[in-house]
């Protein structure tokens, strides 16, 4: 399980990149998909999601639709063009720090300056 | 089981409306009924109703706020009968019971349902705005009493 | 993969809607995931009675969902956590405020003016408006924000003019009629639309219709009374008569009747009741012997036209002179005996 503090800022490109590639989704198949794809590694809670995913629509990056399930509203949320520009830009974003992050943890153990 | 409660509850809202109705056309017993309203109300409806009420919500820590309602129920309308009644006392009692909902049940109340997880906000302002509504009627009541 | 029942969906439904989770459409999305958890979990087995529990225990506690709302609410505005602590504060120092000033009023301590006006000042300048700003950022609803408005609006008026009337301020006549006329004709019609839609109603139509008519009644009357117009006691006491012996017990038969123990909300509105019938009659006692002082007064000499304060003024000089006479009898007795 990874910690919540080191998701918590990698999460909103975590999502705007699944709904670019996958396509509308509700809550529930975010979690799950992110899920599945980790290999059970991160698991976003209730507590951590909705309220990114309430961020991003009302940011206008993210889109809401309503459709009747099963006796309940399942609200789908997708990107809008706005949000499909954002996505190439986060994602740089954090391949950037993800390469910075790589420099400093394989750093190997060094010869002291003398 | 709980009706005989409920019951008690309803015949104490009949009394008292009764004695304010006869007080205000005049008519002779109004100060027996509201008496036996405001005494009905304090032993004979709210112990049980308290007691019933506390076992049901099930969290020992609320026992304090219960309590203190008791308390502050007894010291309210202990002071409002003796106003009525015009007995001794009423004048003591009544700089008491004035402030007390406020310095002592609020803040209980305030800490009691604070640390309640599944606490309706919304009761929080029913409380608050009775208070205010009978801080209020209490502030008219001293326009006449000056 | 099971579905759940709509009956099933009801349950987990009513419990996020009972923790007032109104905002946007996060109640549907909680609602569609609580009911996509449990159904993977029956999909693995279980009862929905198991399920759902271990959905609920996996949670933590009911309080999460509107902690899930709070931060929601936050982070889609910043200054929503703000409002809401200026809201929580503001209201509270300003019930106490007033509550206190009234004790300060009646003892004829000072600054009891400048508290009840700083108390309502603080409950209608900063409690009021946070209140409604939180509100309508909670729930975005143009239905609900008129019954908001109507509140406040009534309630900003009622104390206006109770400040006005006990401050001997002008204009106090006309703010009481016009927060009468906001009350009974914006208010009650808002809340009773309100009672009658919301999902939570436990009792028929009819009561709650009953019910805002006898408070609707009482309100008039006691309104006319406020502004010395007859037939008031008439209104008051139906009004009153209505709400106490027909729609209270009824309400109450009609939800309360299966309930095991006795319910908190039942021993508020019978407390509350008598909190407020009870100053209620203190008042009109005193109105009512105050009128009949200036009867008297009238009756004892009808060629000088009098108003209350002189009177009172008068009837003080009256028995000052009468103590002169008295004085000056007993001087002269005295004279005499030497």
């Amino acid at each position: 399980m990874i910690s919540s503090e080191l998701l918590k800022g990698s999460l909103r490109t975590i999502v705007l990149k699944l709904l670019k590639e996958e396509g509308p989704m509700h809550g529930y198949a975010i979690t799950r998909r992110v899920e599945e794809l980790t290999e059970g590694k991160i698991k976003l809670t209730y507590g951590a999601l909705y309220p990114l995913l309430h961020k991003l629509e009302s940011e206008k990056v993210l889109v809401t639709t309503s459709e009747n399930y099963n006796n309940r509203i399942r609200i789908s949320y997708s990107l809008t063009p706005e949000g499909h520009s954002l996505v190439a830009e986060k994602i740089k974003e954090l391949r950037e720090f993800i390469d910075s992050l790589h420099q400093i943890i394989d750093l190997k153990p060094g010869i002291s300056h003398a | 089981m709980k009706t005989k409660t409920y019951i008690t509850g309803l015949i104490t809202t009949t009394l008292v409306f009764l004695g304010a109705t006869f007080k205000v056309m005049h008519w002779p017993g109004a100060g027996k009924l509201l008496t036996t309203g405001i005494i009905f109300l304090l032993f004979i409806f709210l112990p049980p109703a308290l007691i019933s009420g506390y076992k049901g919500e099930g969290r020992k820590e609320s026992l304090s706020l219960y309590i203190v309602t008791y308390i502050t129920c007894l010291v309210t309308f202990a002071s409002m009968l003796f106003k009525i009644m015009h007995w001794p006392g009423a004048g003591i009692l009544l700089i008491i019971a004035i402030p007390f909902p406020f310095v002592v049940f609020l803040p209980v109340y305030l800490y009691i349902t604070g640390k309640n997880e599944s606490h309706n906000i919304y009761n929080t302002v029913a409380v608050l705005f009775l208070l205010v509504v009978f801080s209020s009627l209490t502030a008219l009541l001293t326009l006449n009493a000056s | 993969m099971p579905e759940l029942t709509p009956r099933e969906v009801d349950i987990i439904s009513n419990a996020v809607r009972a923790q007032g989770i109104i905002y946007s459409h996060l109640p549907d999305d909680l609602i569609d995931h609580l009911c996509c958890d449990v159904e993977s979990l029956m999909h693995e087995g279980s009862t929905f009675t198991d399920a759902f529990a271990a959905v609920r225990r996996k949670m933590g506690s009911y309080r999460r969902l509107r902690e899930i709302q709070e931060e929601t609410l936050f982070a889609v505005d910043t200054k929503y956590r703000k409002m809401k602590t200026t809201m929580k504060i503001s209201g509270i120092a300003g019930t106490i405020l007033f509550g206190l000033a009234s004790l300060f009023k009646i003892m004829h301590w000072p600054l009891a003016g400048v508290m009840m006006v700083l108390g309502a000042m603080t409950l209608t300048l900063a409690f009021m408006p946070s209140a409604l700003m939180v509100l309508w950022k909670e729930t975005r609803s143009k239905k609900r924000l008129f019954l908001f408005i109507s509140t406040f609006l009534a309630a900003l008026l009622t104390i206006g003019g109770i400040l006005f009337k006990v401050q001997h301020w002008p204009g106090a006549g006309v703010i009481i009629t016009l927060s009468g006329v906001v009350t009974i004709f914006l208010l009650m019609p808002a809340i009773l639309h309100s009672a009658l839609v919301s999902q939570e109603r436990r009792a028929a139509p009819v009561v709650y219709i009953i019910g805002a008519i006898a408070i609707v009644l009482s309100f008039t009357g006691f309104f006319f009374k406020l502004m010395h117009w007859p037939l008031a006691g008439m209104l008051i006491v139906t009004g009153l008569l209505v709400l106490f012996l027909i729609a209270f017990p009824w309400y109450v038969i009609t939800t309360m009747k299966n309930d095991t123990h006795v319910r908190p909300e039942f021993i508020f509105m019978v407390v509350g009741s008598l909190a407020v019938l009870l100053p209620l009659s203190l008042m009109n006692l005193n109105l009512q012997e105050y009128d009949k002082k200036i009867m008297n007064e009238m009756t004892e000499d009808l060629s000088v036209q009098r108003n209350p304060e002189t009177t009172l003024q008068l009837s003080g000089a009256f028995e000052a002179v009468s103590e002169e006479k008295i004085d000056s009898k007993e001087g002269e007795k005295e004279v005499i005996t030497k």
